[in-house]
């Protein structure tokens, strides 16, 4: 076990004006699975091979137990990492590929094969132990990747997106895998994903980034509940947020293109406190917030649209809803009972009581 | 594709083939036939046939001498052209300096450089400092030879993820070691493709070994020099002798052509 101190942690590239990484602060507790989760080029991979050691650190410390490690080789680390594409030696046998860094650290031999077939039998490759990676499936390596880092008993795992090259299916089961390991393990996980459904069903708490910048770090709940500026809300949930430019008057979100719901009195009051009465804000509202349902077009009379439907999809439990509203495209989410087809005008109400509102100029979350 | 183009690709491949082992077909039933044989006809089976060429052969060309020789010269110079050249490569794939571009650049622009517009100077200092013999050849086929082979290799490098090596390194392994264990075994095909290339040239070298070596370490090729006088030429022993002195370049390359037909990253990644 070990504790981890990232510390006003920046990247700058050779060349390069910008940061790629900047201000990264995160303390990551005795085996916590964190997940750094974001868009491409947000930064998450360039800092999970910062801590890896595989990149320099610009500027900031990086802490394990509190001994600054920026100038400690990959080798002194004590950290086992997944790459996204395996990096399976073609010329070994899984076992070979498992106990390479046991035997290149001239562990004992006995010592090694106990780990290795412990590892196996973990994954399910005591089967394929002799075979060569070219005589595995995408799983199969995947597993095989994740023995590797296994039989090192290291204190901090990096998986670097490790499912991403499997198939959905795949992708599912593997998930569970590396959640299950994580919790038999015990030992520090950071998995970067861009993702967003790995990241909450995986992580103890999501790092979310975007632009080399932490944008938010928490649970998923919290991330989910309390995004902490529009991207967050944006980026957590699936389909994402819908956002409306709204301007608060009277006591109601209205914009010119029709939009008019009237704002639950507990918000409008934290709203008036914080003096954005007659000022332009962003409204947000998670498609599965919207209902479609006779119940709650009577519970919600005040917060009602009319949508005229340009897409459906039908998902089982679940359909998803396309159209326009208040001059924005819009998404809803409701039950397979309210499926409508294109074409449909249909009357959906708000729950506005999950609504999200934003600082127009800095995006913040006001409430 | 149809059946037609079928059979007509079949038919100028078949032919193409037999253009190809023609001269195998020259070389090896002439050297069975006496001279009077090959004036009768070069293109007859060998009638009568007779083994007595390769034994004269054997003899004319001092063969387990110069065998020797050709093989000591062509085995230590394309040993030290994969090792010099796989290692040179590799440190100039993985470092993106733009001193390792340069390097590069000068090492691919040295393949256009003309053999025989240095061959003077190039035996004058080696003699100059008593190099003039199968050592001083091997440093010059290491040199001459490098070029092309940095570049097979540095190409294939690049097909190699960074991540193989990062992964090794993580693992605890040394850049020696990353390069030895990991990254080297992947390259046996285009090992196999360098050797195969330098072999065949340094094997058959006439040029470069008559500047340089003394005649104590002649190399098959010059021996066989022997048969061919100002007024005549024995071809019925020059035939047997290159008969037997293909046989060693024959047996390597059916050895090794079930490495090059291997990927080279088959299953290293995704």
């Amino acid at each position: 076990m070990v504790k981890i101190n990232l510390e006003h942690i920046y990247k700058r590239y050779q060349g390069n004006t910008d940061y790629s990484v900047s201000d990264f602060n995160l303390d990551i507790k005795d085996g916590e699975f964190i997940v750094f989760v974001g868009p491409s080029g947000c930064g998450k991979s360039t800092t999970l091979r910062m801590i890896a050691g595989l990149e320099d650190i610009s500027k900031g410390d990086f802490k394990m137990d509190g001994k600054v490690m920026n100038k400690v080789s990959p080798k002194d680390r004590d950290i086992a990492m997944v790459f996204q594409n395996y990096a399976l030696y073609p010329h070994m046998s899984v076992f070979d590929n498992m106990a390479f860094g046991l035997n290149i650290r001239k562990n004992d031999k006995e010592d090694t094969k106990k780990r290795v077939d412990n590892a196996a039998k973990i994954l399910g490759l005591t089967p394929y132990l002799k075979r060569k990676p070219a005589a595995l499936s995408g799983g199969q390596r995947q597993r095989v990747a994740l023995g590797r880092a296994i039989v090192r008993d290291a204190n901090l795992f990096l998986l670097d997106e490790p499912l991403s090259n499997l198939d959905a299916k795949l992708r599912v089961q593997m998930r569970t895998e590396i959640a299950q390991l994580h919790q038999r393990l015990g030992r520090n996980f950071i998995y970067v994903t861009h993702d967003q459904v790995e990241a909450m069903t995986m992580a103890d708490r999501i790092v979310i980034m975007n632009d080399g910048m932490i944008q938010q770090v928490g649970t998923p709940s919290e991330l989910y509940s309390k995004p902490a500026n529009k991207f967050v809300a944006g980026f957590i949930g699936s389909p994402a947020t819908n956002f409306f430019d709204v301007k608060l008057e009277d006591g109601r979100i209205v914009n010119d293109q029709g939009l008019n719901i009237a704002v639950p009195e507990g918000q409008m009051k934290v709203l008036k406190q914080k003096g954005y009465v007659g000022k332009e804000i962003t409204f947000g509202i998670r498609p599965e917030d919207v209902h479609a349902e006779e119940v709650a077009i009577q519970a919600f009379p005040d917060a009602i649209i009319d949508a005229k439907i340009k897409v459906s999809e039908l998902l089982g439990a679940e359909s998803i809803l396309y159209s326009n509203v208040g001059g924005t495209d819009f998404i809803a989410k409701v039950d397979s009972r309210d499926h409508h087809q294109p074409g449909d005008d249909v009357q959906m109400a708000f729950e506005m009581t999950k609504a999200h509102y934003f600082d127009k100029d800095t995006d913040e979350t006001i409430l | 594709m149809g059946k037609t183009s079928k059979k007509v690709i079949g038919i100028v491949g078949l032919l193409l083939g037999i253009l190809w082992l023609f001269p195998f077909y020259l070389i090896v039933t002439n050297s069975f036939k006496t001279p009077k044989g090959i004036f009768a006809s070069v293109l007859s089976l060998p009638h009568p046939s007779t083994g007595a060429n390769y034994v004269n052969s054997f003899k004319a060309l001092d063969f387990i001498t110069s065998l020797t020789n050709s093989l000591i010269i062509t085995i230590c110079s394309v040993l030290l052209i994969i090792l010099a050249s796989s290692m040179a490569a590799y440190a100039l794939q993985r470092n993106h300096s733009k001193l390792s571009s340069g390097l590069l650049m000068l090492f691919i622009s040295a393949m256009l450089i003309p053999f025989q517009s240095v061959m003077i100077p190039l035996t004058a200092n080696f003699g100059a400092v008593h190099f003039l013999n199968m050592w001083g050849l091997v440093i010059m086929y290491l040199g001459f030879d490098c070029s092309l082979s940095v570049f097979l290799y540095q190409g294939t490098l690049a097909s190699i993820p960074i991540a193989m090596d990062e992964s090794a390194e993580l693992e605890g392994a040394s850049r020696w070691q990353i390069f030895t264990k990991v990254i080297f075994p992947m390259l046996s095909p285009i090992t196999v493709t360098v050797a195969i290339l330098n072999i065949i040239a340094i094997w058959n070298d006439y040029l470069l070994p008559s500047l340089v070596l003394p005649q104590a370490q002649y190399t098959i090729p010059l021996q066989m020099f022997n048969f061919f006088g100002e007024y005549t030429k024995q071809w019925h022993l020059a035939l047997a002798g290159i008969t037997i002195s293909i046989i060693p370049v024959i047996l390597f390359y059916l050895f090794a052509q079930k490495w090059i037909i291997k990927g080279v990253t088959d299953g290293a990644v995704k």
